[in-house]
C-alpha cells in the first residue's frame, strides 16, 4: 500500500460511521415522534372523556344544588387529569339560566341560553392535552316557578267534589296552601264550582279578573282568600322544540293494536294514528310523538309523555313521572281526558268484529225501539222482541247444546251467538296482549252482555230457576238470564196461562212486572264504554285548553298556558251518551267530574328570584370545541 | 492492519444501528397498535353512549358489572339493547387481535361509570373510562 492510500480505509470508515449514526439518530427521532403521537392521541381522547364525565358531575352538582358555583381543576377518581366548570361571561364562562324563565346571555351573545336551561362549558386537562366541550342542559325537573295546583289562563270551569291542597314533597306531607289561579281579565264566571258535591280548597282562588262575580264557587269551603285582580305568572315550555329535538333519537313505537304495548326506560318516538290499546311506560320512558296522541284503552306507569299536537286520553290513565322528573304530561295541543270509547275501539279492529259489532248494534237498536214505540211496558210486543233478540244475541237453553251456535235459518248454517262471537275474537286479537286490561275489559263487558242476554233454563213447573234468577238478581244485581226469565214468567203466567206451569196471578209474576223497569234499564244501557280515572304524580302541561271528564287525580299542578285564540267544541260523551257541548278558549280548563289536585312544592322552585329544589338536567345540544 | 480496524468499527456499527432500526420498527409498530387500540377504546365507549342516548340508563346493566372479552363473557341482552355494544368481545385491526373487556357501575343514581380496556399481544392494557348521564 502506498502512503497516499494509507489512512483511505479508515478515512472511508468513519464517513461511513457518521452516515450511520445520522440515520440511527433520525430513527430514534422518527420512532419517538411516533410514540409521541400514539400517546397524544390517547391523552387528547382522555381529556375529551374526562371533559364528558365532567359534565355529568356538572349535571349532577346542578340537580341537587341550583346555586353551585362550579369546579376549577377538580379530579374524577379513577381517571387522569383535571377539569374545570366555571360560571361567568368569558369564553369559558358557563351560565346557568334553570328555573329561569327568559333567556339570558351567554359568551354566545344575547339570549343566547334559553329560559329553564344552562350551558356549561367543561375543559379538562391531561397530561398537558385540553379538551373543552360545552353543552345545552335542560331541567326537566321544574315546569318553572309556580304555587298554584291548578293555573290556567283562561276560565275554570270545575264541577262535581273538588279538593285542592298542597304538600311539601312526594316523600313530606308537610301541608303547605293548595291554591287555583285563573289568569283570565274580562267578564264573570272566570272560576265557578257548580256546587255538586263537595269542595275543599286549602289555598287561595284568585283571578285576574275584577268582576265581584268573577269567583263563583257558592258552598264550596276555601281556607285562603278570594283574590280578584291578581295575575300568576304561568311556566311556559317550548314543547313543539323538544319533540323536535328528541324525536329523532327515540325508537319508532310499534303499537299492538288492541293489546298493550310496553314501551321500555328511554326514548321513544310516535306519529301515527290514535292507539286503540293499553300504552304502558316503564322505567321513565319518554315518549315524544309529533301530530296528535290518542290513545283508547289505557296509559300507565312511569315516565313522561310529550306531544306536538292534541292530547286525548280515553280510558284510564296512571302516569308517575320519573321521580326527578316533575312533569308526567307536556302537550302543546289540549288535553282531553275521558272515558274509554269501547265501540270506537272495536270499530277499529278487524272488519269481521266491525261487521258483528254493527249486527249486535243493530239488534240492540232493534230492542230500544221496539221498547219506545211499547211505551216501554211489558207486553207481548215486548216480550216477544226480546226472546227474538236475546236468541241472535247469546247462548239460550234450545242452543247451548251446539256450543253457543245458533241456526239462523239464513243458509249458513250454525252461526255462532253475535255476542260470544265477539267475545271470542276480541280475545284473540294480540298475542302478546293477553294481560292487556283494555282488551280484558272488552271481554268481560261482552261476557256479562251475553249473560244478561242469554237464559240458562226455560220456565218449568218443578224448579222454577226463572224465579229464582229474579230473586238472585234482587238479592245481588246478577242480570245473568234476568230478560229471559222475566219475559218467560210473564209469557207463561200472563199471556198464555195454558201451560201446566203457568201460575196467573203468582208471587213471581208481579216479581217480573216489578224487575221489569230494570229490563228495560238494561236495554236502554248496553254499551262498550267505560268512565276513566285519571291519575297523574307530576304536572300536566298544555298551551290548549284542558278538559277532564272523569276522575282525576293529579299529584303535582295542572298548568294551562293557552296559546292562539281559536276556540274549540268539545263533546262531552258519557257512555256512549252526549251529555253535551262545551266551548273552550285556549287556556281554559274543564274539570268536569271528581277532582282532586294536591300541589307538590318540591316540584317547583321556592320562589321567582331563588331557585332550589331537585331538578333533572337532560343534554338537548352537545359539542366539543 | 487499518482494513482490519475498519472491518471491525463497521461491524460494531452495522450491529449497532441493526438494533436501533430494530427497536425504532417495534416502537412505531407499538404506537401504531395503541393508535388502533385508542380507537377500539373509543368506538365501544361511543356505541355505549349511542345506546344511552337512545335508552336511557337502562342501556347499561345495575350494579357493578365486569365483561371480559379474552374469555369471553356473553353480552347481556336482558336490556334494551346488548351490553357492552360491538365491537365487544374482540376485533382486528391490521392482522393484530385487540380483546375488549368492559367495566360498568352506577355513580350516583343518574350516572354510570364506564370503563373500557383494550388488550392486544402482551402489551399493558389502554384504558379511556367516563362518566354518562343522559
Amino acid at each position: 500500500m502506498s502512503h497516499r492510500r494509507r489512512g483511505f480505509a479508515l478515512i472511508s470508515t468513519f464517513m461511513f460511521l457518521g452516515m450511520l449514526f445520522m440515520m440511527a439518530v433520525s430513527m430514534i427521532l422518527m420512532s419517538r415522534q411516533r410514540i409521541f403521537a400514539g400517546m397524544s392521541q390517547h391523552h387528547q381522547t382522555q381529556a375529551l372523556y374526562l371533559a364528558e364525565a365532567g359534565l355529568a358531575k356538572a349535571q349532577v352538582a346542578l340537580e341537587n344544588d341550583l346555586g353551585w358555583p362550579g369546579v376549577t381543576d377538580a379530579t374524577i377518581d379513577g381517571m387522569r387529569g383535571t377539569y374545570t366548570v366555571t360560571l361567568g361571561s368569558g369564553k369559558y364562562g358557563s351560565v346557568n339560566n334553570i328555573g329561569g324563565l327568559t333567556k339570558v346571555m351567554s359568551y354566545r351573545g344575547p339570549g343566547s341560553v334559553p329560559p329553564n336551561h344552562a350551558l356549561l362549558i367543561v375543559t379538562a386537562n391531561v397530561s398537558g392535552h385540553r379538551y373543552t366541550l360545552e353543552a345545552l342542559v335542560e331541567g326537566n325537573g321544574s315546569a318553572g316557578y309556580m304555587s298554584d295546583a291548578i293555573l290556567g289562563s283562561g276560565k275554570i270551569t270545575m264541577k262535581g267534589d273538588l279538593h285542592v291542597d298542597g304538600i311539601a314533597a312526594l316523600d313530606d306531607a308537610s301541608v303547605v296552601e293548595g291554591s287555583i289561579q285563573s289568569n283570565a281579565a274580562t267578564g264573570s264566571d272566570l272560576v265557578t264550582w257548580d256546587g255538586t258535591g263537595s269542595a275543599l280548597v286549602t289555598g287561595n282562588v284568585g283571578t285576574f279578573g275584577s268582576s265581584s262575580s268573577a269567583i263563583n264557587m257558592p258552598g264550596a269551603t276555601i281556607l285562603g282568600k278570594t283574590e280578584l285582580n291578581s295575575k300568576a305568572v304561568i311556566p311556559t315550555y317550548d314543547v313543539e322544540s323538544e319533540v323536535n329535538n328528541n324525536y329523532p333519537s327515540g325508537s319508532p313505537v310499534s303499537v299492538v293494536s288492541g293489546g298493550q304495548t310496553l314501551l321500555a326506560g328511554g326514548k321513544h318516538s310516535y306519529s301515527g294514528p290514535a292507539i286503540d290499546g293499553d300504552i304502558v311506560l316503564e322505567d321513565g320512558a319518554e315518549l315524544y310523538v309529533k301530530g296528535d296522541l290518542t290513545i283508547n284503552g289505557s296509559i300507565s306507569g312511569n315516565g313522561t309523555v310529550y306531544v306536538d299536537g292534541k292530547t286525548t286520553f280515553k280510558g284510564d290513565s296512571a302516569v308517575n313521572a320519573n321521580p326527578d322528573f316533575s312533569v308526567s304530561l307536556k302537550s302543546k295541543g289540549s288535553v282531553l281526558l275521558t272515558g274509554f270509547d269501547g265501540t270506537e275501539f272495536m270499530k277499529n279492529q278487524s272488519s269481521s268484529i266491525k261487521d258483528l259489532l254493527d249486527t249486535a248494534e243493530k239488534h240492540v237498536e232493534y230492542a230500544q225501539t221496539t221498547l219506545k214505540s211499547n211505551g216501554n211496558d211489558l207486553n207481548a210486543a215486548t216480550v216477544d222482541m226480546i226472546g227474538g233478540v236475546g236468541i241472535t244475541m247469546a247462548g239460550h237453553s234450545n242452543h247451548t247444546a251446539n256450543g253457543g251456535r245458533l241456526n239462523l235459518g239464513i243458509g249458513t248454517g250454525l252461526q255462532k251467538e253475535l255476542i260470544l262471537d265477539l267475545k271470542d275474537q276480541i280475545a284473540a286479537l294480540s298475542p302478546t296482549g293477553t294481560e292487556a286490561p283494555t282488551k280484558r275489559f272488552l271481554e268481560k263487558r261482552l261476557e256479562k252482555l251475553e249473560k244478561a242476554f242469554g237464559s240458562t233454563v226455560d220456565v218449568d213447573g218443578s224448579s222454577d230457576p226463572a224465579d229464582s234468577i229474579m230473586d238472585n238478581y234482587l238479592a245481588t244485581g246478577e242480570t245473568a238470564g234476568l230478560l229471559d226469565a222475566v219475559t218467560s214468567v210473564y209469557f207463561v203466567d200472563e199471556l198464555d196461562t195454558s201451560y201446566p206451569w203457568s201460575q196467573p196471578g203468582s208471587a213471581r209474576l208481579q216479581k217480573a212486572k216489578d224487575i221489569w223497569p230494570n229490563v228495560v234499564n238494561i236495554i236502554h244501557s248496553v254499551n262498550y264504554d267505560k268512565l276513566g280515572t285519571s291519575y297523574f304524580q307530576g304536572a300536566i302541561y298544555t298551551q290548549g285548553n284542558f278538559v277532564a271528564n272523569n276522575e282525576v287525580q293529579v299529584l303535582g299542578a295542572i298548568i294551562v298556558d293557552g296559546h292562539g285564540t281559536t276556540k274549540e267544541t268539545i263533546e262531552l260523551k258519557e257512555l256512549g251518551v252526549v251529555k253535551g257541548t262545551i266551548e273552550l278558549e285556549p287556556g281554559d280548563i274543564y274539570l268536569g267530574k271528581a277532582t282532586r289536585v294536591t300541589y307538590v312544592e318540591e316540584m317547583f322552585k321556592e320562589d321567582a328570584t331563588t331557585v332550589t329544589g331537585p331538578q333533572l338536567l337532560t343534554k338537548n345540544l352537545w359539542m366539543g370545541r | 492492519m487499518e482494513v482490519m480496524v475498519s472491518i471491525g468499527m463497521l461491524a460494531v456499527a452495522a450491529l449497532s444501528l441493526l438494533t436501533v432500526f430494530i427497536g425504532g420498527l417495534k416502537l412505531m409498530q407499538r404506537s401504531n397498535e395503541m393508535a388502533a387500540a385508542n380507537d377500539v377504546a373509543k368506538s365501544v365507549l361511543e356505541a355505549v353512549k349511542r345506546d344511552t342516548d337512545i335508552h336511557g340508563l337502562t342501556a347499561v346493566p345495575p350494579g357493578i358489572t365486569k365483561f371480559d372479552g379474552r374469555l369471553p363473557d356473553a353480552q347481556d341482552m336482558a336490556g334494551p339493547a346488548p351490553f357492552p355494544p360491538a365491537p365487544y368481545p374482540a376485533t382486528t385491526v391490521n392482522e393484530t387481535d385487540y380483546m375488549i373487556m368492559v367495566e360498568s357501575s352506577d355513580d350516583g343514581s343518574r350516572v354510570k361509570r364506564v370503563k373500557v380496556s383494550v388488550f392486544w399481544n402482551d402489551n399493558p392494557p389502554l384504558i379511556l373510562e367516563t362518566l354518562i348521564h343522559p
